[in-house]
């Protein structure tokens, strides 16, 4: 239930191919939407957990790209759902490799 | 010319509901409302039908006939009432045999010290009842429940549902705590400790039937088949 936004002076293709990574690690499902710069990850189910959904926005300027990262449980009623966790290993993994500086 | 029937078709959620078939005299309205009231809240259905209010209706014998095959249990409410009608006494006869014939476990109610002058061919259970005991209704209350399957979820299922609902938010391992725990707090729901119900099988010396026999504590009484005096030893 956490959104973040990052900004990385790196082509968005290059997010993209490092947050595919980062789902194989989490063993979730991801979808990448090539038009809108979209990617869904899905991380499998757990004792406590449905699962969750990180949502990744990438939006292209000039001399790098903007990156959105929205995470929520997959089923909205389940409170032992720790959707923050994942948010923050991914945008720790992405600030590893890419170096980012966080907006707003 | 309408017929009376009165036939509660109440559904309860799917689960079928048992019928008994009440064999009355139409002058006993009031102790069989009492019976059909006992049998509804029970969440089962009574089948009754009244012949003095239309004794010249076309034959309704088939009806009563699938009626009788269709209920559970038959009870049958021998009074004076009955032995006055010679149209009531041959229909209510009618339909013990009917009864016997489709196996069925048919009860008689009698009572105390208005015992009917006529033999029954066939009863598999007996109850002699106090005019004024409401004791006594809630006997038949407590036979028809103990005779009748039960009616609704049981109370672990009702209990496990709703921990699973509970637990839900909790994830996987909260729904199947949540599902054993409602389970097992439905199950100390059920009540417990009902008390029994005293009967004793009485086998008559005269004719030789045997039934259960409800109201030990009358030691003296006619067979309501044969109709020639017991005493309870």
């Amino acid at each position: 239930m956490g959104k973040e936004r990052w900004y990385y002076k790196k082509s968005a293709d290059e997010i993209i191919s490092t947050l595919k990574e980062i789902s194989k690690e989490i063993s979730g499902g991801v979808e990448v939407d090539d038009i809108s710069r979209k990617i869904k990850i899905v991380t499998p189910p757990s004792l406590l957990s449905y699962g969750e959904i990180i949502e990744v926005l990438i939006d292209n300027y000039k001399d790098g790209v903007a990156v959105t990262v929205e995470a929520n449980p997959r089923v909205w009623f389940n409170i032992t759902s720790n959707p923050d966790r994942y948010l923050r290993h991914i945008t720790d993994k992405l600030n590893s490799i890419h170096k980012g500086q966080k907006i707003g | 010319m309408v017929r009376i029937k009165y036939l509660n078709v109440k559904s309860s959620i799917g689960i079928k509901m048992a019928q008994v078939f009440i064999s009355h005299s139409r002058h006993d309205r009031e102790l069989v409302n009492n019976i059909k009231a006992i049998i509804e809240n029970l969440g089962h259905q009574a089948y009754l039908y009244e012949y003095e209010a239309h004794p010249y209706d076309s034959s309704p014998d088939t009806e009563i006939m699938n009626e009788i095959r269709k209920s559970d249990l038959v009870f049958t409410f021998l009074t004076r009432n009955v032995d006055d009608m010679p149209h009531t006494k041959s229909w209510v006869i009618s339909e013990v045999a009917i009864a016997r014939d489709a196996n069925k476990r048919t009860f008689v109610f009698e009572y105390e010290n208005e015992f009917v002058s006529f033999p029954l061919p066939y009863l598999t259970d007996y109850m002699i009842l106090d005019k004024h005991s409401v004791q006594d209704i809630l006997t038949v209350q407590r036979i028809a429940k103990k005779s009748l399957p039960q009616t609704g979820l049981p109370p672990e299922v009702g209990g496990g549902v709703l921990g699973v609902i509970l637990g839900a938010p909790f994830g996987p391992l909260g729904i199947l705590f949540g599902g054993l725990g409602g389970a097992w707090l439905g199950s100390t729901l059920r009540p417990s400790g009902t008390p029994e119900i005293p009967f004793l099988i009485a086998r008559c010396l005269w004719c030789g039937m045997q039934y259960n026999y409800y109201s030990p504590w009358v030691k003296k009484f006619p067979c309501p088949k044969c109709r020639r005096y017991l005493e309870l030893r």
